[in-house]
């Protein structure tokens, strides 16, 4: 066994296979397409639309409405989470703030801002919740865990306030921040969908999967699930590409970050 | 002219009681003492990282130039990035000479968790070296050197100090030739 998974690749592929047979038997059984399409059918279906160009924009216009959120979000968090670090009183107006929107569904979140704003919003407004209580937390632990012995030499050699924060504060605390922002951009993604599945605005990937799902038209459903799923991992592998420890991304360990050599 | 009067500090227990010293404008000083008598309090106390419990400093906040017992670099920037850092307006070509001169030329594009303890401390003096100023001081800046480099520091200390005040704390005797000042 050990020869034939000798390389990771093998055994994730190994892995792959028996789910996809798993899934197969399973739809066998079931008997009934619209309950569960066979795997072949939905990958057939998925390649149908990714020979359309509306599959593209929809796709795309999906994503940028959950970036719109997340930036957002990011934006929000780091800078609600200097203010709580440095100001007692901001924390002490912020942190409730959070914990409220992290132990909220979020069903309720969707319905509730469906109320509040246009349609179109929607995603954007719940993908900013998703990640925004995430940074805000990351961005006060890489700040309370700078290395003070850093902050001291900054100090002795009067870097003054506005360098030591740009060259020594803020690169210590970025590396939290991308940790926050990896966990944020997946959950974001998903939260967008599913805002856009009970908001329903013009053009998204949730108007499609509420329509295959109204319609009974599963492969679809699946088709469209698989696109999401598909492209959340292209942009965790994006983001990891993107701040790789390889391309000088000395941002992306936390530990090396903030230990002082 | 470098004026302690009376510098009095303690923690749980006193570690330095009532230190005066008058140091002309340059000059080579070694500090020395047992363990815990104050010698890197001393230093921290001038530096403005600690204030003391008493007594006065003159001037009050002078131009020093630190070397830490640890060499406190950025671990996100490179060798010379870090040296470069201490100053506003960047001059290479000094940072070079500094980084040149202290064997670190092959090292200079290297983050610090690619040097060894000796690369880093040594780098922490170029970046002291490149920083200037009127007071240097310097807390055991030797402590992880191999013999060599031990001689470049002492030579480094005896050049400058015709021109700068050199407080270095240390019970190293290759750096011998200063004005002792022993603490107890």
């Amino acid at each position: 066994m050990k020869a034939v998974f000798k390389t990771k690749w093998a055994a994730y592929s190994a892995a792959l296979l028996f789910w996809l047979g798993f899934w197969h038997i399973c739809a066998v059984k079931a008997e009934l397409s619209f309950i569960l399409p066979k795997p072949l059918e939905v990958f057939k279906r998925f390649f149908e639309l990714l020979g359309h160009f509306a599959f593209y924009q929809t796709l795309l216009i999906s994503l940028l409405r959950v970036t719109v959120g997340f930036l957002g979000g990011l934006f929000l968090g780091v800078l609600s989470g200097f203010l709580s670090h440095r100001f007692f009183w901001a924390r002490s107006l912020i942190s409730p703030m959070m914990s409220v929107i992290k132990a909220t569904p979020v069903a309720s979140f969707i319905l509730v801002v469906i109320l509040w704003i246009e349609r179109g919003g929607v995603p954007s407004f719940i993908s900013l919740l998703m990640v925004l209580p995430i940074v805000w937390q990351n961005t006060v632990l890489g700040l309370e865990k700078r290395d003070p012995a850093l902050g001291e030499m900054a100090q002795v050699f009067r870097l003054g306030k506005w360098r030591t924060l740009l060259r020594v504060d803020l690169p210590q605390v970025i590396p939290f921040i991308l940790s926050a922002s990896k966990t944020g951009m997946g959950l974001s993604w998903k939260a967008g969908i599913a805002a856009e599945v009970l908001a329903l605005p013009a053009e998204s990937v949730g108007e499609m999967i509420h329509n295959a799902k109204l319609y009974l038209e599963t492969v679809d459903l699946y088709a469209w699930t698989l696109a999401i799923i598909l492209t959340s991992v292209l942009l965790e592998k994006l983001f990891s590409a993107l701040f790789s420890p390889k391309k000088g991304g000395r941002y992306a360990d936390p530990q090396k970050a903030v230990q002082g050599l | 002219m470098l004026i302690l009067k009376k510098l009095s500090k303690a923690y749980d227990a006193p570690v330095l009681t009532d230190f005066s010293y008058e140091f002309p404008d340059c000059g080579f000083f070694l500090i020395r003492g047992r363990s815990g008598v104050g010698k890197t309090t001393l230093l921290r106390i001038i530096a403005g990282l600690e204030t003391a419990d008493t007594g006065t400093i003159e001037p009050s906040s002078p131009a020093v130039s630190f070397v830490f017992q640890e060499a406190r670099l950025l671990p996100f920037l490179t060798l010379r990035e870090n040296v470069l850092l201490v100053k506003a307006r960047r001059d290479e070509k000094e940072a070079d000479r500094f980084i040149d001169r202290l064997g670190l030329k092959d090292a200079a594009d290297k983050y610090p968790d690619a040097l060894s303890g000796g690369m880093r401390l040594r780098a922490a003096i170029a970046r002291s070296l490149y920083f200037g100023g009127d007071v240097y001081l310097w807390d055991e800046p030797t402590k992880e050197l191999d013999a060599e480099n031990r001689r470049i520091i002492a030579e480094i200390i005896r050049e400058r100090s015709q021109k700068a005040l050199f407080l270095v704390v240390s019970h190293d005797d290759s750096l011998a030739g200063g004005t002792e000042i022993l603490l107890s």
